[in-house]
This record gives C-alpha cells, structure tokens and sequence, in this order.
C-alpha cells in the first residue's frame, strides 16, 4: 500500500510557508471569525474560518478571490483566543503571498508617494508595520535619487505613514493631510467650546458606541481615521491653532491595535507631545489621547464628557 | 547715474554668528560696497541709532536682521528698522524662529533672571543685583532696556518679507542672497530664501536604514561612536534632518553630527518639532510595550532636541503666550 | 452517603487527609491525618445550635462563597457525617458555642491534628475532579462582570437547598433574568488550558436549560457550542426534548463578552456558523460552562501514591480500554473523574468495578503477579561489602528495592512490575529480571545477527509502545525494510549499554533504540530512564564518529504503525547511501572500542554460557545452510 501524494496541494503549499504549519487543526468554532472586526465593519464576506476551509478543500481560486486573503491586517487577536492555537494571520499571509505568486494582487485602496516631494529619508519604511514602504533609486525628472515605492500587496492602507512622513509625500485617499484639516474647521462658538474627535475605525466595536458619537451637537466635530497612528501631534496643534479648544484622539487598547503596533506609535507621539508641552510649562493640556479596548462599553462617552467638561471650565471666566 | 541700493545689518538677541558669516564674505565684501553701500552696520561701524531715524522711510532697501526678539530695544529696531527698509530679511535662525534664545521660552524671565543675577555660583560680590530699567544719576535718567517675558520671532512683531534661515546662515548661501537681491531677482515676498525646498535628508548620502528596523534606545552623540556612513537614525541618534530644510552644505553631517535643524523646517512642514517628534515616534520598537517608556526615556530634553532653534515659533510658545 | 455511612462495615472518615502510603498490594500501611475538627465527634449531635450564636460570618465554600457560613460549621444541611468543625481562621474565640453546646460539652478547643497508621488491604481513589478559572479568560469577563456566573454558581442559584432556595436571580440588580445564554467549553477543548473535551459538560448545560425553562417556560435561553455531543444512550433524545422545549442551540464559539455600564446586560459576540457571519446579542445573564480540571493537589497525592498521571493531570489508568479502573500500581484503583472527567453513569460504573477490584485482593490469601521480576544475586551487590551504590533503588519507579549500606540490596518481590530499570542501571551486573535475563536476550540477539550482521537492523522494542507499533505497522502493511530484526524487552529501561554495545561488536549495522513516549510510560518513569541512558550512548557514538544514523532513538507509540515503518525506512536508508566496503571498515573500527566497553559483561552469571551455546547453534545454522 502506498500513501506516496504526488500532487502537491493546496493545503500542502500552504503548510509549508512558515506559519501555515498548523491549518488542519481548525475545528471551526468561529472564534477568529467574531474576535476580528472586519466583517462587521468593513467586508460581509470575510471570513478566516472559511478561508481555512477553502485551503483544505483545495478551492484555490475562490481563496485568492476572497476578501479575507487580502483584508486581514495580521493584528493577530485571534491568535492568542484560537481554542487550537493557530496561527491564523500567518496562515492568511501564505495565502496571500501564494495569491500573488498567481498573479493576484490587492483590492484596497493604499498609499501612495509623491515623488516630487519625497526626500528618501526611510521614516515611512521603519514606520510601516507590514513592511510596505522600501527605499529604491530611480530617476526622476532627470535625476537619479532615493525615493519611497510602496508594495501595494502588503500595504494595509492604515496612514501611519502618511502621519509620520514629514514632507507629506505619502498620502491616502480620503485621509490625506488636507482632507483632515478641511474637515477640522468648526463654527466657533464662543459661550461652548469647541472639540475635535479623531476616532479610530477599530477602537469602537459597538455600534451603541459609535451612535453615541453622533449623539454631541456641532461643536464636537468627528473625525474618522482608519488607526490612531494616522494623527501627528502638528495634526493636533494644528487644530488648536485654527481656533478649536481641544483634541481628543482615540485609539484601541494596546495589543488591540487593528493595525498592530499603530495605537503603540501614537502613545510614543502624543507621550513626546505631552513633555514638550511640560516642557514648556504650558499647563493647559487640551490634547488628549485615549486608549479604548473592545470590552469598554460606553467609555467614549465618559470620556467625551470629561474633555468638555475640562474645556467648558477652561472658558469660564475666572 | 543710479543711486547704489542701500544695505543694512542689525543685531538683534543673537550670538553674532551672523555677523561674523557676512564678515566671511571676505573680499566678496569689497565687491558688494562697490555696487552697495552699507548705511548702517553697528557690529562693525559706528553708527548711531540716530542715524536710523534721520533716515526717509523706505530709504533702506535692504535691511538684513539677525537676532530674536528679546527686549524692548530690540523690538523698538525692529520697528524702526521696518518703516526704514524697503525690503526686511529675517537673517539667521534666531530672527527667523527665535533660535537658541528661543529655548528661553521653557522658562518665565523670572526665573532666568533669578538663575542669572541671583543663584549662579559664578557670581562675585554683585550677587542679587538686579538690572533696574530707569535708573536716577546725577546726569539725570538713564535707561536700559526691557527683557520681555517672551522670546519672539522677528515676524512675531514686524512683518518679514523673506526668511534666511540658518545658525548661521552659510557663506555662499549668503552670497547668493546678496547678488540676487542686488540684482532684483528675489522669489515673491514671503519665501525663505537662500535655502533647499526638501530636507537634510534629500541631500544626505549616508545609507538608509534596513528595512524592519526600530529603535530600541536613543543615544546623544557623545555616547556611541558614531558611524560616518551610516544615517545617524539607524544609530539610535536624533537627527533633525527629516524635517529640516536643505542649503547647509550638511557642515554638521560632515562632521559626523547629527543635524540640529537650524535651516527650520522643510517647505510644507507648519511646526518642525512636532513633525519630527511624530517621525522619530514611529521609528521607536513598540514589539514590548513595557519597554517603551524606557525608550522614551532616552530621548533627553525633547523640547529642547527637537525645536532647538524652533521653539519661540513653535505651535506651542504661541499657545503659552497667548 | 448516608447508606455508606450507615453500613457497619464502612468506616468513613471524613476531614481526614491521606499523608503517607507505604507497603504493597495487600500490605499497605496508610498513614491518615485526621484534622482536628475542635469538637468532638462521639458528642456532637449535630442539631446546629452552636452555629446560630456565632458571630463571625465567612463566605462559604461549599456555595462558592456566594453564601456565608459561621465559624462554628457544616459545608451544607446535608453533610455526611452531620458533625460540626471550627474554622480556626475566622474563629476569634469568644466561645459562645461552648456556652451554647452546653451539657454535651461536644466543643474541645485543644483538639489537634491525630496522625493514624491503618492496615489497608487495597485503595480506591475517588477524589474527583475541580473546576477551571475562567477569569483568566478576559473575554468572558468572570469576575469583572457581575451577571457572568459559572456553571457551578448556576447549580447553587438554581437549587432549592441553595441560597436563593431556587430562585435563579442575577448578583447586579437580584432580578429574575429573562434571557440567558450559556457557554459551552470554557476552558476545555482549549489548547491554551485544557486540551481535553471535559465529556459531561453539554449534557450538563442541557441539563439546566431544561430545568430552567421547566420553571419559567418564559425565560429565553440560548446555548453557544462548538460541537453537542452526546454520546450516550437516551443523551441525543434529552437533546432533542430541549430542542422541542424551545431552548436555543447556536453553534459558534463566543469570542468576546461586554456589559452595558447601565443596565448590566451583557452582550455575547459571536460568529453564527450556520450563518457564518457575525452575531451579538444581548442577555441578562451568562453561564460560563467550566472546563473539568484535576484537583489542585492532584500531582502531590500522585506521589503519596506512586501513580503516574496521564496528560493534564489526571491519574493514569493500567490501560486505557482494558483495564481503565486499575492504577499502574496494583491495588490502587480509580473511580470516577480523577482518572478523567466522566459523568455520573460512568462514575458509577467505574466506581463499582474499582471496589469489586479491590474486593477481589481483600478475599484474596496469595496474590498472582507478573513473573518478569528482578532478583538480586547478593554476592555481586557491592553495597553488602560497605560501599555506596544504590543506582537500583534510584532507578526503580515503584520503591521496590530495599537498599541499605551494609547489606546486599533486595528487590521487594510484591512491589516489582518487571521493568528492568534496575537491571540495566546496576553497574556490577548483580540482578537480572526473569526471563529476560542478559544471557537469554543475548543468545537472541545473537541469533538474530548470526549471518551478514551488518545487513541488519536490530531494533530492540518495549513491550507496550514499540512493539505495539512495529504490530500495527505489520497488521496495517505498511511496508518497512525485510533487514529488521526485533527484540522484545519489557520498557526502554531495560536496554542495558551492554546489549547495544554487543550488538555492534557483533557487526550490526544499525541499532534501533525504541521505546513510549515520556508520558505514555508503562512503568510511571522507565522511560526516562531509558531515554537517559540512551541520549548518552548517542554521545558516546558520535565521539567514536560513528556514522550519524546508524544508532537511532525513537518514542513510538502502540498507535504509531507509521512512524515506526517510517523509521525504520530512514533507518535502511542511511546504510543504503553507505559504500558496503566503508561500512564494514567503520564496524571493524570501532569493535576494539566496544569491546573494550564490554570488559566485564562475561562475568555475569549464565552470559559465558550463553555466548558458547548461541555459537555452536549458529555455527550449526549457517553450516547446515551453507551446506544445503
């Protein structure tokens, strides 16, 4: 009796890039499916349990086509909850890395560089948490020189870059520095203060939480961003600048971040903002950074409330 | 024949680097009194306040002022010095952002005067006297000027119509300014002028760093040995040249130092510090969380390291002093 | 309870702790620690009055502390015995109960903790099974959410002798909750805690629906699973009678809780698999169903025992389809969830055949054991000429040999279960295990590698994994090379050096070393002894510069046809991709070296006689074949 396979399948090619090891072992109990995000708030049709199945099942063409192979952000929470341990980003990569093997390539809307105002200074690629941004020579307008190119495959379009590119050379569609700063201009009032939102997509999993966000009338102005890291402390300043009296930025909980280490990134920024403002003596802190994680129902409005409530004792006479 | 186009030079709170730059012009000097005549220089000639105000408005057409805002004199010249010139250049890092005296907006004047005046162990017999601002002598009244609370830009309390950056700004950049000015071919008002439009980077030909890495811990430069070739970031070591306009001449990288940013930030940068600290922020290993306000920690004086010549026109002084 | 408690020949010792066992089958001698219970048991009446004039107020365990109890206490009205005892933790002496006892003077503050010795002819362990924590799941909230609850705190809300006296109320707000929902494998099936399925758990939470909603038709419930299972008689027909009765089954494995600050309720998030999309729903109370896990001192009392323990902790049964109520050590025997979680039919049926196990021993004059025992030829043991050995003792996974400086060491014949680790392990040759003595498993192995020694594979196997697996490799055909030549021993442990070494000088061409794997050991640790012995000789080889392959360690188990067809492929493989004339250089190159490590094996008794006979047979074989 021979148990010799001759035809590598699709299950075994998975297996054999690292991290898809442990595949066969999914019983389907649809933790990943929960756990993740997406499908409630992005992709009705994602699914890891599935794709999981359709790798066993050999079904090739609709794993590649499918939604899950290209919208998981490795944000790796449903790695520590799998019941069976399985490394199911991992698995998703080497799925995705076998899709563009084939010719496949990604449906999201990524960055993209402005070479005509990128320096070459490598900030994006250190940034990036997928490793989407490098550094090559190539010629432009005549000359030869560094700039950025993004691997549109990898990039999972969160805008930490975009943040942390100092000249503005990287930009994505629908949250490009201008498209923010045209959405921060409030009508002031004078007797209420004003305060700017910049709410992750991820942080708030319920869909009470997000109502409570329209729940505030126009002085509180929301601002949706794909990861807190897409904000910059000039981001901020610059808010406070044009005239609004606070900024409250949201981010999930650390090891929550839908894009890894974004809501790490910003704690670093607004940790540095908040020395320099220290630093300076400058005891109004009017930014403020929060970290909210999926079991943390309602505390957006705790939080919200005690900003305006820090602001509206700002603008009392004294 | 045409009237030589007139310059001047002021001092304002500053080292007097600049000055020293213009006297580096050397025998590019003489060129420049052939075609210009210097009417007011006080660094280097004697020349009296009064001979400013004898001036006809606009009478100077270009009036190149080095120095931040610090006192009541300086801001009376700047003034003065404003109605007087046709065109006013904000000349070096110090007129242009506030510049090391800049970084006195950490403090309030009190307590800079208290460490000047009264506690500052190299202080003789004369410790805890104050300078009095009017003073009765026999000769009658004598004045000195006003410190002010705050360190101001030169745009802060005039307007400015070109910009000069640098600490201080480099000979040749210096000489170019000049031989476009006295040819009429200066950018349209408002620009910075004798500098690069992209940054340090840009220009900088040390090899990048690889792709995935982070840091773990930042070091000042005296503590590492530093690699000549290497970016100074992929060292551990806060290099202001991400933000910072080019037009230096990289002295400093050449010297195996980082960049100190006194070319101010780069065209499409609003407030330097806080654009380099959301880059060197994004650079930092966040795999342990734990571990990151000890890399945070590293990072000494943020204010001071990332708007060392910034900070009087930084986001933020503006917000302290409003 | 009560009829045990009853029966005269029954003598329960409740509060008692189990500190020492020593002896064997039959033979036992079991030290108890009976607690000191601060009153008197012959006195006590039980009627309670002591109780009610304490003071002190401390949560009760027996109601997972949603209840308190007093200092003075019974864990429940039922108890058995109905005797109380004094918590001397909360007890701050007052002595009411003293006054309130009165007459009877049952209270006796001096008590202490008594140390008895008894006489034990056999043991049964029923000592059960605990529950998982599950508030070191974050994501189900236990302990940070009020109205999350376990299934055991259900029993408690749920039962008319609870606190509640039945009425199932919710511990935010002490309302009737209207909609609940109930987790099925919390804890269990989870490779993160306990790998196993805890077997009565969906049986269990059906359980409560059932009884819920039999109290309240009204109340919504809805029960979240990976997989129902129900796999006993009259099970899947409970199953459907909950089905019928309107309780929600969804199947889909919760990955999150969160609470509504206000209200309280809680929201269960989940994928629906039949749906595949994701589901959140909101209820006014959670049943986690917690994972069956060992008992915390489980791992202590294994070794007060001497029983080894299976994966996750739990006693290990003799064998797991034959023989699943016997330890490994004979006359211990398990019951119930101790040896794995089972429910109570399968408690029942096991705990009855354990005491009929037991009872067998106890009518029982003489006792049959295995004949495969170690004996000690006392005139080789060097401990009897004064000098300090004790490697036998060392080795023996059950206590069974008698060593002392001074006299010869003994193997207690009662105690022995005929691993060998002794044998193997003892550096003079002074004991041998009957019928597998050196000289008998040496005359084998020479027989075996009588002809074109170096052609061969002698692959020496433990009675209960290897080979079981070299058997199932036959029975399922899987092929493996024709040049194997198995030896049964009976563990790992018994492999002495000697035979590999003697296997190479005979000209072998490779050596299997195989045996369980760690945790499947027959004899609670021979395994490791043999693993031991055999991760030195591997040292030894290399340093010879043997070539890399010809000595092979591998665990195998019974199940494991596969992997031993698989090894033993590799294993042909690598004297395959060996020139012949190089491979009999390398065998004639290290025969002085394993010689020299074979000095003394001559000396054992019968080994001389062996040699010489198993020569003159094989030189009769291959003359007669030569011939022929």
């Amino acid at each position: 009796m021979s148990h010799e396979n001759t035809i590598e399948t699709f299950a075994d090619q998975v297996k054999a890039i690292p991290g898809g090891e442990h595949l066969e072992m999914c019983y389907s109990c649809g933790t990943c499916v929960s756990k993740c995000m997406i499908q409630q708030k992005l992709e009705p049709e994602y699914n890891p349990r599935r794709l999981l199945r359709m790798v066993m099942m050999d079904m090739r063409k609709e794993a590649f086509e499918s939604p899950t192979t290209w919208y998981c952000s490795q944000c790796d929470l449903c790695y520590p909850a799998c019941p069976q341990e399985i490394h199911i980003s991992a698995v998703i990569a080497a799925v995705k890395q076998l899709a563009v093997e084939a010719g496949y390539s990604t449906p999201l809307s990524t960055v993209s560089v402005d070479e005509s105002l990128c320096a070459g200074c490598g900030i994006c690629v250190m940034a990036c948490p997928y490793e989407a941004p490098h550094l090559i020579q190539k010629e432009v307008d005549g000359v030869m020189d560094l700039f950025s190119e993004v691997d549109e495959n990898r990039c999972m379009s969160c805008g930490i870059c975009v943040a942390a590119c100092p000249l503005g050379a990287i930009s994505r569609k629908g949250v490009s520095n201008k498209e923010i700063i045209k959405q921060i201009k409030v009508k002031k009032q004078k007797s209420i203060p004003s305060l700017v939102i910049f709410i992750c997509d991820w942080c708030l999993r319920e869909d009470d939480d997000l109502s409570i966000l329209e729940s505030y009338p126009a002085n509180v102005r929301v601002i949706h961003i794909p990861c807190s890291g897409r904000i910059d402390p000039q981001m901020a300043l610059l808010a406070l600048r044009a005239g609004i009296d606070g900024v409250l930025v949201c981010g999930c909980r650390p090891g929550e971040c839908h894009y890894q280490h974004g809501t790490d990134i910003t704690t670093c920024k607004m940790s540095l903002l908040d020395t320099m403002i220290d630093q300076i003596k400058l005891r109004d802190h009017r930014v403020k950074f929060v970290q909210i994680g999926t079991q943390e129902r309602g505390r957006i409005r705790q939080e919200i409330d005690s900003m305006l409530e820090t602001l509206n004792a700002r603008k009392e006479p004294h | 024949m045409h009237a030589k186009p007139k310059l001047a030079f002021y001092w304002a709170a500053s080292c007097g680097g600049c000055e020293i730059t213009i006297t580096e012009l050397g025998m590019r000097l003489v060129d420049v009194s052939e075609i210009a005549d210097i009417v007011f220089w006080p660094a280097a000639m004697d020349y009296k306040y009064d001979d400013v105000r004898s001036m006809k408005d606009n009478e100077i057409d270009f009036t190149f002022f080095n120095g931040a805002i610090r006192n009541s004199e300086n801001e009376e010249m700047a003034h003065l010095l404003r109605k007087k010139s046709k065109i006013l250049i904000a000349f070096g890092s110090c007129s242009h952002m506030g510049g090391i005296p800049g970084l006195a907006n950490m403090f309030d004047i009190e307590s800079i005067c208290e460490r000047v005046f009264d506690t500052m162990p190299s202080l003789d017999e004369s410790k805890g006297t104050r300078p009095v601002i009017k003073s009765k002598m026999p000769e009658g009244e004598i004045c000195l000027p006003e410190l002010y609370n705050q360190v101001k830009t030169l745009a802060q309390v005039t307007e400015v119509d070109y910009f000069m950056p640098g600490c201080p700004p480099v000979v040749d950049q210096v000489w170019k300014v000049f031989n476009a000015a006295l040819e009429g071919k200066l950018p349209p008002k408002g620009s910075v002028i004798g500098a690069d439009i992209k940054t340090v980077c840009d220009v900088c030909t040390r090899k990048k760093v690889e792709l995935g890495f982070k840091v773990k811990e930042f070091h000042r430069p005296h503590e590492i040995e530093l690699d000549p070739n290497l970016c100074f970031l992929a060292q551990g070591v806060i290099c202001c040249g991400p933000v910072t306009r080019a037009g230096c001449g990289l002295p400093c990288l050449n010297g195996n130092m980082p960049c100190r940013g006194c070319y101010g930030p780069a065209e499409g940068i609003e407030d330097q510090g806080a654009k380099l600290a959301s880059a060197i922020a994004a650079i930092i290993d966040t795999d342990d969380v734990e571990a990151l306000q000890k890399t945070l920690a590293s990072i000494v004086d943020p204010a001071g390291t990332f708007y060392r010549f910034s900070l009087a026109d930084s986001i933020i002084s503006q917000m302290k002093y409003k | 309870m009560v009829d045990a408690a009853r029966q005269s020949k029954i003598d329960l010792r409740a509060y008692t702790e189990v500190e020492r066992v020593e002896g064997f089958v039959g033979n036992f001698k079991v030290t108890l620690r009976e607690k000191a219970k601060y009153v008197i048991a012959d006195r006590c009446n039980g009627c309670g009055d002591c109780s009610s004039v304490c003071p002190i107020e401390v949560p009760n365990y027996f109601e997972l502390n949603i209840a308190p109890r007093k200092a003075i206490y019974v864990p429940m009205s039922q108890s058995v015995p109905l005797i109380y005892s004094i918590d001397m933790d909360a007890c701050i002496k007052c002595f009411k109960c003293v006054e309130a006892c009165g007459p009877l003077e049952a209270i006796d503050f001096s008590q202490e903790d008594k140390l008895v010795t008894e006489d034990i002819g056999a043991i049964v362990v029923a000592t059960g099974f605990s529950h998982f924590d599950p508030s070191v799941m974050e994501e189900y909230g236990y302990g940070k959410f009020p109205n999350v609850i376990t299934s055991m705190e259900m029993e408690r809300l749920n039962n008319s002798a609870g606190p509640t006296a039945g009425n199932l109320i919710r511990p935010s707000d002490n309302k009737n909750p209207q909609k609940l929902a109930f987790i099925n494998c919390v804890g269990s099936r989870d490779k993160r805690f306990n790998e196993g399925c805890s077997n009565f758990c969906c049986m269990y939470s059906i359980k409560n629906a059932v009884l819920l909603k039999q109290m309240n038709p009204k109340v919504d419930i809805t029960i979240y699973y990976m997989d129902i299972r129900t796999p006993s008689k009259g099970y899947e027909e409970f199953y459907d009678r909950a089905r019928k009765m309107g309780i929600h089954f969804t199947q889909g494995r919760p990955s999150l809780i969160t609470e509504d600050p206000e209200t309280y309720n809680l929201y269960v998030h989940s994928e629906d698999i039949a749906l595949g999309e994701v589901i959140e729903h909101e209820y006014d109370m959670i049943m986690l169903n917690t994972a069956a896990i060992p008992q915390p001192d489980q791992n202590e009392m294994s070794s007060v025992l001497n029983v080894a323990q299976s994966p996750g902790g739990w006693y290990m049964e003799y064998h797991p389809k034959l023989r699943p109520m016997d330890s490994p050590t004979d006359g211990i025997f398990f019951a119930g969830a101790c040896q794995g979680p089972k429910d109570i039919p399968a408690s029942v049926a096991q705990g009855s055949a354990a005491a009929s196990r037991a009872g067998r021993i106890l009518h029982s004059k003489e006792w049959e054991i295995e004949p495969t025992v170690a004996v000690v030829w006392p005139d080789r043991c060097v401990s009897a000429d004064g000098k300090s050995c004790g490697l036998c003792s060392k080795a023996c996974p059950y206590g069974a040999v008698d060593y002392a400086k001074g006299k010869a060491a003994e193997i207690i014949t009662a105690k022995c279960h005929g691993c060998g680790a002794c044998v193997a392990e003892c550096p003079h040759d002074a004991i041998t295990q009957l019928h597998f003595t050196d000289a008998q498993i040496l005359a084998q192995m020479r027989a075996l590698l009588a002809e074109e020694p170096h052609k061969k594979i002698l692959a020496f196997r433990c009675h209960w994994c290897s080979y079981g697996g070299a058997d199932l490799a036959g029975t399922s055909h899987f092929e493996y090379t024709a040049n194997e030549r198995g030896m049964r021993v009976m563990c790992s442990a018994r492999m002495d050096s000697d035979f590999i070494y003697e296997a190479y000088r005979l000209g072998a061409g490779a050596v299997l070393y195989s045996g369980c794997h760690p945790q499947d050991c027959h004899y609670i640790t021979g395994q490791l002894i043999g693993a031991k012995r055999a991760k030195r000789l591997s040292t030894i080889f290399e340093r010879m510069q043997m070539t890399p392959g010809r000595f092979r360690i591998a665990w195998i188990s019974a199940a494991e046809g596969d992997k031993y067809a698989r090894v033993l492929n590799e294993m042909q493989a690598v004297l395959d991709n060996m020139p012949e004339e190089q491979l009999l250089e390398e065998i004639e190159r290290l025969k002085p070296e394993v010689t020299k490590r074979l000095r003394r094996f001559p000396n054992v008794p019968g080994v001389q006689e062996a040699m010489d006979f198993s020569d003159t047979m094989v030189t009769a074989i291959t003359t007669k074949e030569s011939a022929a």
